[in-house]
């Protein structure tokens, strides 16, 4: 049935199109809200991308030369793409798979566990300046904590944020200190969703902790999996602070991620028309590796309601 | 192997605090390093090997945070800004999301997707035009830029995620409600949002926390002092040769506690067997 | 039990309540005296002091005009600048310390030429080396307040104990060699305990804080222009910057990189800073350093002295300052010329670098060298070395491109992963690419919008 056919049909049932209509009903607060909110800057965004433009000062159309010049010309770009797919490809996984353990862990009702989900919490809130501080005390090569540690199992830690090789794994581990937080939170409400019965099915079927665990809890959270993986790739993408507050792009532009130059661009050099016109880039990127992972997840992911 | 003889449950339970604690001790480690500093004077932050617990408890950090910034105020802003964008989020993006995850509509697949997509956008390249908006709508030096959005689908990833947890509430339950003739308003209030408290809970701490949190659009959208947030006025001690480190951390301790007093009683929604599946229901 | 949950929910809700409303109905507004023109002048210095002497001294004596201090926050000033700008509704006077260039090349400021002239303000006053950051293409855009300084700083304890006199600050590069080759200690695994002097090796204060690219200035001193065809290019491959390339290399060959780095990754903040906890014998610092010995080490024995240079050329510095302007689009521009212009009185200088403690120098060069403020041979020689200043604003339409692009190169050459040639003309080559795209979107610019 080709669309139009299928749509004609869909609208001729009453009662479809009554949850139709409801349907954009409850849309509507999003839908309103991006054509206050969302529409203007995204359409503007995109006409300052063929442009040059100073924020200061108007706007002077040059066409697709911004993306010409980024994609044949630019070494940065080039570079900092690298960074940034390198940091989001090691770090999802690991972030993925610690606050879900985590959870696990934590989803328990021993006595006190309120206390340490509060405590695998608070890292999470903590940012800034505060955040970058105590990290470059922490990853201090000579004095630091982590360091001083590994001598104490014999092993001498790297320059970390100041070694080329180590400094993206240095941003990795600092954000992997929060997999306590959002994450964690995310997975625990899920696991409470899971249902009693079902872990007893597996009792009586004999099998163990295996077992339950990878035919009960995944499949049950993997609609929640799924959201941190789409998620976790897109902001990992847009990775900025912890290089601009630490590094600024170094040592040896190992730490110039993307949107580390794009922020260069747009703030610093005041070349706001070059940086919208990265920033579309990467929305195209980001956008094609979201499609491709629904796609994949319509085959992987479980869900109890509604499939996708 | 599969009754449980109380020995084998005690190990069990050793197992788990061991871990936990384990864990513990880790992921503490950089709020004791603030608790810590925020007791010491200038001299000894940097010393090593580096102290844990200061010689001198300077408790006066935490009483010149009083004076140096308008911390009562800035408390009041934020619970301002925190709370309401918080209601409006949670209506909003939990109407939303039960239309991604509930209802069929033509289109709807595309739209989610345009919908993730805004995220997917840094916001450095949409701050200019956004404030420009805001400028022309009068908005400028009132909470409205930081509040107002919240009500309107409360950002793509509170939808996204509130989608998802919709989606594991079994089919069934619809079908029984809509065949007994209850409205999709009805459905919504009655069934889909108790089954999610969790979630809710979820996208409340979460909700809070990025607006306690955020530094830049109370920066770029308040200018009268009094007007500040917390996280302003966290700014406010760090200079361009000095930075009141016993301060900077004092402050940042007391602006955490209420996120963590908060995120302690919202437990009571995260209790192990509290959801059901809802067949039953 | 229920009812005291309930009360106890119901209480919890009150004071959130109260909290939230109250202090709503008690904030005054502050009604301004009638008669008086309100200025706003937004400014991150004088942390000390939220409200600077200049600003308290300014209104006790206008009666006509009031000027409200706004403070603020240091990170990320620009942007609040800059979306006020945007905003049409700038505060009246601001005070930056990004180059004037910046924002003057940008329209973003008001002229001053014609207020100067009426009022008849000397501009000779100020260092040259500052005041000339101020112009430009013809006019001038600030005036120049406060300002920063550099020199040579020694560690006299470890000179002695290297046999070296304390009181002889070397003079010459050379001299930095030689000397540096005595103050080099190791351990017995070849690992560097300390180390005389690193050439491109700047250490903040704090963290995030912008350091000094000490290889500049040895260009500078060779007498390296940069900026060639007046203005529209970068020329960074010149044979003195090679040279002091070069020397560097030279310098850098007794040293084994990968030690040094494990070596100076090892440095902190605070008390950990590489010279205060005497781990660097010689290096070149700024003015607000004495003070942070003081805070962290004040035993430290140690001189200060202009920074050497090569045998027969003249030294230099670097040089940035604090200014202030009025934005473009501000409401009030003559009663904010009156307070920029009773910020630059030496006497208000002098009063207000008192008082603001922050290691300040007056950019009003009769006031810095009144014996008030010059007190001592430390001062003397910061003073000195305003004199000798080169601007920081290199390439004032890419500054921020040419600093990437200079670090950038440095630390290529530096770690010898390209060579001299490889790194400047790479550098040189993205600066000036983005240079012409500037320089063409500003004509294009000036052709349609009028000042």
């Amino acid at each position: 049935m080709n669309t139009v056919d299928s749509l004609k049909s869909f609208w001729k049932s009453p009662l479809r199109r009554n949850q139709a209509l409801l349907g954009y009903l409850f849309v509507s607060p999003w839908a309103l809200g991006f054509l206050l909110f969302g529409l203007y800057p995204i359409i503007m965004s995109m006409y300052y991308s063929l442009c040059q433009y100073d924020v200061l000062r108007i706007p002077q159309f040059i066409g697709l030369g911004n993306y010409r010049e980024l994609i044949m010309e630019d070494p940065y770009f080039w570079k900092s793409t690298w960074n940034t797919v390198f940091y989001t490809f090691l770090r999802t996984p690991m972030a993925i798979l610690g606050s879900l353990l985590l959870a696990v862990l934590v989803n328990n009702s021993v006595r006190g566990i309120r206390f340490f989900r509060t405590i695998y919490f608070i890292p999470s809130i903590i940012t800034g300046v505060v955040l970058s501080s105590i990290w470059l005390w922490m990853l201090n090569p000579q004095y630091g904590l982590i360091n001083t540690l590994l001598a104490f199992f014999g092993i001498q830690g790297p320059l970390w944020l100041q070694s080329p090789e180590w400094s993206k794994p240095s941003i990795i581990m600092m954000s992997l200190w929060s997999i306590g937080g959002g994450r964690m939170l995310v997975f625990l409400a899920a696991l409470q969703g899971i249902p009693q019965q079902m872990y007893e099915v597996v009792d009586l079927d004999g099998g163990g902790w295996w077992n339950k665990f990878r035919h009960v809890t995944i499949p049950m959270v993997s609609p929640l999996i799924f959201l941190w993986t789409v998620l976790e790739i897109i902001f990992s993408f847009q990775v900025f602070t912890e290089a601009y507050v630490m590094t600024k792009g170094g040592p040896l532009n190992s730490t110039m991620f993307y949107n580390l130059y794009l922020y260069y661009k747009a703030f610093d050099d005041f070349s706001m028309g070059y940086a919208s016109a990265l920033a579309w880039l990467l929305l195209v990127f980001i956008l094609i590796v979201t499609v491709a992972q629904f796609k994949i997840g319509q085959k992987l992911v479980y869900y109890e309601g509604e499939k996708l | 192997m599969m009754l449980k003889t109380p020995s084998r449950k005690l190990l069990k339970t050793i197992i788990t605090y061991l871990f936990l604690f384990a864990v513990a001790t880790m992921l503490i480690l950089p709020f004791l390093w603030i608790l810590s500093t925020s007791l010491k004077g200038n001299e000894s932050i940097f010393v090593i090997p580096p102290k844990w617990i200061p010689e001198q408890f300077h408790w006066e950090n935490y009483a010149n945070v009083f004076e140096k910034m308008p911390f009562l105020t800035y408390l009041r802003n934020s619970v301002f800004i925190s709370s309401m964008t918080i209601i409006g989020t949670l209506l909003s993006s939990s109407l939303v999301a039960y239309a991604f995850a509930c209802l069929k509509w033509p289109g709807r697949n595309g739209v989610f997707i345009f919908v993730l997509a805004t995220m997917m956008l840094p916001m450095q390249v949409t701050m200019i035009p956004l404030f420009v908006l805001f400028k022309n709508l009068g908005w400028l030096n009132t909470f409205r830029p930081l509040i107002v959005p919240a009500f309107f689908g409360g950002g793509a990833f509170n939808i996204f995620l509130l989608r998802q947890f919709f989606l594991t509430i079994p089919g069934e339950l619809f079908d029984a409600a809509r065949i007994d003739g209850c409205s999709e308003w009805r459905i919504y209030w009655n069934i889909v949002l108790p089954l999610a408290k969790p979630a809710l809970a979820t996208v409340a701490i979460l909700t809070f926390m990025m607006t306690w949190n955020d530094f830049f659009g109370p920066l770029i959208y308040l200018s009268d002092k009094l007007k500040g947030t917390l996280a302003l006025g966290l700014a406010m001690f760090i200079g361009q040769h000095q930075t009141e480190w016993g301060m900077l951390m004092a402050a940042s301790v007391m602006m955490m506690i209420p996120m963590i007093v908060l995120f302690f009683l919202f437990q009571k929604y995260f209790i192990k067997g509290f959801m059901m599946s809802g067949i039953k229901g | 039990m229920n009812l005291i949950k309930t009360l106890l929910k119901i209480i919890g809700f009150l004071t959130i309540g109260l909290m939230v409303v109250v202090p709503f109905l008690v904030t005054r507004s502050e009604k301004p005296v009638t008669g008086t023109t309100v200025i706003q002048y937004w400014h991150s210095t004088g942390q000390k002091e939220q409200i600077p002497y200049y600003l308290t001294a300014f209104n006790s004596i206008n009666d006509s005009i009031e000027v409200k201090s706004v403070v603020i926050p240091w990170q990320e000033q620009e942007k609040k600048v800059l979306t006020a700008l945007l905003s049409g509704n700038p505060p009246d006077v601001i005070n930056q310390f990004s180059p004037v260039v910046k924002w003057a090349s940008r329209m973003a400021l008001r002229p001053l030429d014609d207020f100067i002239k009426r009022d008849g303000l000397d501009s000779t006053v100020f260092f040259p080396s500052l005041w000339k950051e101020m112009r430009w293409q013809g006019h001038i855009f600030a005036i120049p307040v406060y300002t920063a300084s550099y020199a040579f700083f020694i560690n006299k304890r470890l000179f002695r104990e290297a046999g070296l006199d304390p009181e002889k600050i070397p003079q010459t590069w050379q001299e930095v060699q030689q000397y540096s080759r005595k103050l080099t200690k190791y351990d017995k695994d070849g690992y560097f305990t300390q180390i005389g002097f690193i050439p491109f090796y700047q250490q903040a204060l704090i963290p995030g804080q912008s350091t000094l690219p000490t290889p500049i200035i040895l260009a500078w001193q060779l007498g390296a222009e940069f900026l060639i065809e007046d203005g529209q290019a970068l020329n960074l491959n010149s044979p003195e910057m090679h040279r002091a390339c070069r020397w560097m290399l030279d310098y850098m060959g007794d040293f084994d990189m990968d030690k040094l780095s494990t070596f100076t990754a090892g440095f902190g903040y605070g008390d950990q800073h590489c010279f205060v906890s005497e781990k660097i014998a010689m290096m070149i610092l700024p003015s607000t350093f004495p003070e942070h010995i003081e805070s962290y080490h004040p035993d430290l024995d140690y001189g200060i002295g202009m920074i050497p240079s090569f045998p027969g050329f003249p030294t230099t510095s670097f040089s940035g300052c604090w200014w202030v302007a009025i934005p473009r689009g501000a409401k009030n521009p003559d009663e904010s010329w009156e307070f920029i212009k009773f910020m630059s009185d030496k006497e208000i200088q002098l009063a207000s670098v008192e008082a603001m403690e922050e290691n300040l120098f007056p950019a009003n060069q009769r006031a810095a060298y009144d014996k008030r403020f010059n007190k001592d041979r430390e001062t003397n020689i910061f003073v000195k070395h305003i004199e000798l200043a080169h601007s920081a604003a290199v390439v004032p339409m890419a500054h921020d491109v040419f600093w990437r692009e200079f670090y950038n190169a440095i630390e290529h050459i530096v770690n010898k992963i390209q060579t001299i040639d490889e790194a400047l003309n790479q550098a040189e080559k993205m600066v000036n690419h983005e240079l012409l795209k500037t320089l063409e979107y500003d004509k294009y610019v000036r052709s349609k919008m009028d000042y």
